[in-house]
């Protein structure tokens, strides 16, 4: 009998209001989940092939414990990547060459018990079974076409970023007050950069 | 700068409704984020921040309106106790239903989103999950056990025929497509039977190859793109070579259409559930929020509306009370600005017409006022100007006023007049104010409504008959309120009754007596020249004598008769131009020639022209002057004589004056009022009618003549040391003039009353006292 279905998420059962389940709650968050939720690119860079720039990136993608409350609550999440090139200027600010949103939702599926990453701009999407899956095809950027090479001079220097967010903006209205002023929901990556070569 | 920006704002109806529309707009997206939960993207944060801006300038503009409105209350601004109590009031009453408004809307939002949530919706629509997940579990398994069928008879296929035996069972599977994978991990074979064609066929992943090389099967329900369900079945197919390896078969399989939307459906609404349910705590806290931002903002709006409504309605109050307060100052040229065509406006108008119908008053009273001053004035005027005595008595006998010619009559000063009580005449030390009021007194205590007396002052020096008439002052309500006295200083009507008299004696005289002197003297002629041859020695010189008495007598008689018939009789005076200066001159050439101590000294001006006159009534003036005036001299002092005629320019007529200055004794002061009059002398020969007749050619002449002492100071004591007689002549009189243009009648017309004490003017024509030269 094959594994089917196979549920790695807890879905998470309504707390009682119960002081040393609470109390027991904080300890766990603080040692564990605590300082879990971080956003950080941990490689990024591009190559040329075929007359096009190639981005490849990988950014760790973590996040708190409201938003994967909410995650698991049938909230949708919105993720926002930036990748620019700039052209280096020494005596003034740089040039953008090009610059690109992209745009993922992350949501939960109940009928399959699916993490689902769906392209906002295209429409495609993906299943994941964990939530650690989902995220992880979120942060990588696997050949994906930046620009054509022509966009750029070879005589001079230019950088490339990247950076990804949790689109608060786009949360239920609710949850938006309560997560524009909340740390919990604080959850960018500092800009990656790299020169282009 | 800063405060009056602020003021401004803060009382500029535009610029607040402006930022409560752009909070209710604010409101307005805030209360809908809960219905559209993507309608905010990124501006939220700037909604946000407009929001928070916009809330602090409105408090502080409210701040700064309340600050003045306590400020105007300390410095006890006009209205500014009625603006509090109006924004209070309206506070209060704003306060009272929207706190009310509030307590029952967060209760009622707080149970209709509790109510929203169900126990058993929610139950229900997790089994109708579970339902849904059992039915795909056993749509799943039931396509599970047709790829283990097919790779169970793949097991035995060789490579070649598999593709054979894929399309033989694929077809009958409802499979989409069926791929399978040999153990080197290439796709032996593949096929779809969907109508969409797929370039590449698709394979599962590698771990679910490898997890089902190793035995496990795979087996999920996935949603695709376009949101149907998808099966996807992962087995291993086990060949009975060992030698081959373990091929994979992946096989997916299509939940209908109908299915999927039903479990699609399912989801959804799970989904949506629970979200909300979720979204409950927030939801509450943002409603809550929501409804508070709404109720502060509406508590904000009224307290500045009942600030701004407090001031534009105190606006007309303060001014009325502005206006009232000047009012009360006495400017009555205030005038408000209408308002509007409400109560206050109509109030501001009536305000308007009051102090409108007051200024008016008010200049209409002035103006009485000025009118009855200007009257008064005249009326002053006139009875300074007038020569009758106007005195008013009020009801205690005390004077009240008197004119200036009353004061010149009675000789005495208003001041003393004034002090005067009729009811005390003894104690009066005037003698003329005794004796006049002594006289009146009766007349006044009779009441008699008008009465008129006839009396004469008189002191030791002079005496002045008097005219007096009264009439007893009625007040509106007929009451009592005093006596007018007017009486008139009757000299010259007695004067001019005299004269009336003397000429009808003169007249009577040069007819009556006349005529009998001529045969008197031709009679006593006749006697001497008859009878003288027949006497002898004392007869004949006795008769001689005798007769010429009687001739002398009756010359004398007849030059008596001749100087009254001169005086008596108006012959026609025969206007020529006569130049005076010359006749002065001809005159005193003969003074001259007669007597060497006759001294005459002309000081005659050349500028004189001549003048309109009768140069034989002249000469007759200049004879009885001359004459008068060493007449006076007399015994062996040196005659003197001084004769000085000048231009006398007036604004009427142009006159000439003559001046004739004696160093005689001058005139008896008594006299000095009576001096023109005829037979006042104080010569012991002469008719006495000298003066008398220079008077009245001088009146025919339409001049004046004034006789007056030439006083010097020695020791401080005034010594007389001559006389002085000035006429004074117009330059061209004629015969036929009115008596208006008369020196006389200006002259007459313009005395003030006021000749000085020693002084006498043709209008008190008394007889010369020096004797008569005529």
């Amino acid at each position: 009998m094959p594994n089917v279905i196979n549920n790695n998420l807890m879905v998470p059962s309504p707390l009682r209001w119960n002081p040393a389940w609470l109390l027991a709650a904080s300890l766990i968050l603080l040692a564990t989940t605590g300082n879990c939720a971080s956003m950080r690119f941990e490689s990024a860079g591009t190559y040329v092939k075929d007359n096009t720039y190639y981005l490849d990136s990988f950014a760790r993608l973590e996040l708190g414990d409201a938003p994967v409350k909410a995650l698991a609550n049938g909230v949708g999440l919105y993720f926002l990547v930036e990748i620019a090139v700039h052209k280096n200027r020494r005596w003034w600010i740089d040039t953008p060459v090009i610059e690109r949103r992209l745009r993922y939702k992350l949501y939960y599926y109940d009928l399959t018990r699916h993490y689902r990453v769906e392209n906002v701009q295209t429409g495609k999407s993906s299943n994941y079974r964990s939530l650690a899956a989902a995220l992880r095809k979120l942060g990588s950027l696997n050949q994906f076409a930046l620009m054509p090479v022509n966009k750029v001079d070879i005589k001079d220097s230019y950088t490339a970023s990247i950076r990804v967010e949790l689109d608060r903006t786009r949360l239920p209205g609710p949850l938006m007050a309560q997560a524009l002023v909340s740390k919990d929901w604080q959850l960018e990556s500092e800009v990656f950069r790299w020169l282009l070569n | 700068m800063v405060a009056e920006l602020i003021r401004r704002l803060a009382n500029s109806l535009a610029f607040m409704a402006v930022l409560f529309l752009f909070l209710i707009a604010t409101l307005y997206f805030v209360a809908n984020t809960g219905e559209h939960l993507d309608s905010f993207g990124r501006s939220y944060h700037w909604l946000m921040f407009g929001t928070v801006i916009a809330l602090g300038l409105i408090g502080i503009l409210i701040l700064a309106s309340v600050w003045r409105l306590v400020v105007d209350l300390q410095r006890n601004v006009s209205g500014s106790r009625l603006s509090l109590k109006l924004v209070i009031m309206l506070v209060v009453m704003a306060l009272l239903p929207m706190t009310l408004v509030y307590s029952f809307s967060v209760k009622f939002l707080r149970s209709n989103i509790d109510s929203w949530f169900d126990v058993e919706v929610e139950r229900a629509l997790d089994d109708a999950l579970g339902l849904s997940r059992d039915s795909l579990t056993v749509y799943m398994r039931t396509r599970q056990k047709t790829t283990l069928n097919i790779a169970r008879r793949l097991s035995d296929t060789p490579v070649e025929l598999a593709v054979v035996v894929l399309n033989e069972f694929g077809s009958d599977s409802e499979a989409t497509e069926l791929t399978l994978i040999g153990s080197d991990n290439r796709i032996i074979a593949t096929t779809a039977f969907s109508d969409l064609v797929t370039v590449a066929p698709e394979r599962p992943a590698d771990d679910l190859i490898s997890r089902a090389r190793s035995g496990s099967s795979y087996l999920s329900i996935d949603p695709t793109d376009d949101g149907d369900l998808q099966v996807r079945s992962v087995v291993p197919v086990f060949s009975s070579d060992p030698a081959d390896g373990t091929a994979v078969l992946y096989a997916t399989y299509p939940v209908s259409r109908s299915s999927s939307q039903l479990a699609a459906s399912v989801q959804e609404s799970f989904r949506n559930y629970r979200q909300l349910a979720y979204l409950r705590a927030p939801l509450k806290q943002s409603s809550i929020a929501t409804l508070t931002l709404a109720v502060f903002l509406s508590l904000m709006m009224a307290v500045w509306v009942a600030i701004y409504a407090a001031r534009r309605l105190m606006v007309p109050v303060h001014d009325l009370v502005e206006g009232t307060r000047l009012v009360s100052k006495g400017d009555y040229t205030t005038r408000l600005t209408t308002s509007g065509r409400d109560e206050l406006g109509y109030l501001v108008q009536s305000f308007n017409d009051m102090t409108g119908k007051i200024e008016a008053a008010r200049a209409n009273a002035a103006s009485s006022q000025r009118q009855a001053e200007n009257q008064r004035a005249y009326l002053e005027l006139v009875l300074s100007r007038i020569s009758t005595g106007v005195i008013t008595i009020d009801e205690n006998h005390t004077i009240k006023t008197s004119n200036a010619s009353a004061e010149n009559i009675l000789r005495a000063s208003p001041a003393y007049l004034q002090s005067v009580s009729i009811d005390a005449v003894d104690s009066i030390d005037n003698d003329f104010v005794r004796q006049f009021f002594t006289s009146v007194k009766p007349l006044i205590s009779s009441q008699r409504d008008d009465w008129s007396l006839e009396l004469e002052l008189v002191t030791d020096m002079d005496r002045k008959p008097v005219m007096c008439r009264g009439a007893t002052i009625q007040s509106s309500a007929d009451q009592h309120a005093g006596h007018v006295l007017v009486f008139d200083d009757i000299s010259d009507v007695v004067a001019a009754q005299r004269n009336a008299a003397w000429s009808e004696v003169a007249r009577r005289l040069a007819h009556e007596i006349k005529n009998p002197l001529t045969p008197i003297q031709l009679s006593a002629e006749r006697l001497q020249h008859k009878y003288a041859k027949k006497l002898h020695g004392n007869d004949a010189s006795t008769l001689k004598k005798l007769t010429n008495t009687i001739v002398q007598q009756v010359e004398s008689m007849k030059s008596m008769v001749k100087a009254f018939a001169d005086y008596a009789n108006s012959p026609q005076v025969d206007f020529k131009l006569t130049n005076l200066n010359e006749l002065i001159t001809e005159i005193c050439w003969l003074y001259r020639d007669g007597d060497e101590r006759d001294a005459i000294a002309l000081d005659l001006d050349a500028s004189i022209d001549t003048i309109s006159g009768d140069p034989t009534r002249l000469r007759q003036v200049l004879h009885n002057v001359i004459k008068n005036a060493f007449e006076t001299v007399g015994g062996d002092d040196v005659r003197r004589l001084s004769i000085i005629t000048r231009p006398q320019p007036r604004s009427d007529m142009s006159c000439v004056q003559m001046v004739f200055e004696d160093n005689g004794p001058g005139f008896p002061p008594e006299l000095l009022d009576r001096l023109f009059e005829p037979y006042v002398t104080s010569k012991k020969k002469g008719t006495g009618l000298g003066l008398a007749i220079v008077k009245k050619i001088v009146e025919e002449h339409g001049g004046v003549v004034r006789a007056e002492n030439i006083s010097i100071r020695v020791d401080g004591a005034p010594v007389v040391t001559g006389g002085r007689l000035s006429v004074l002549l117009p330059a061209n009189m004629q015969r036929t003039q009115s008596a208006e243009n008369s020196l006389l009648a200006a002259t007459s017309a313009s005395r003030p009353a006021s000749s000085s004490p020693g002084s006498v003017n043709n209008r008190q024509s008394h007889p010369d006292i020096h004797g008569d030269a005529a």
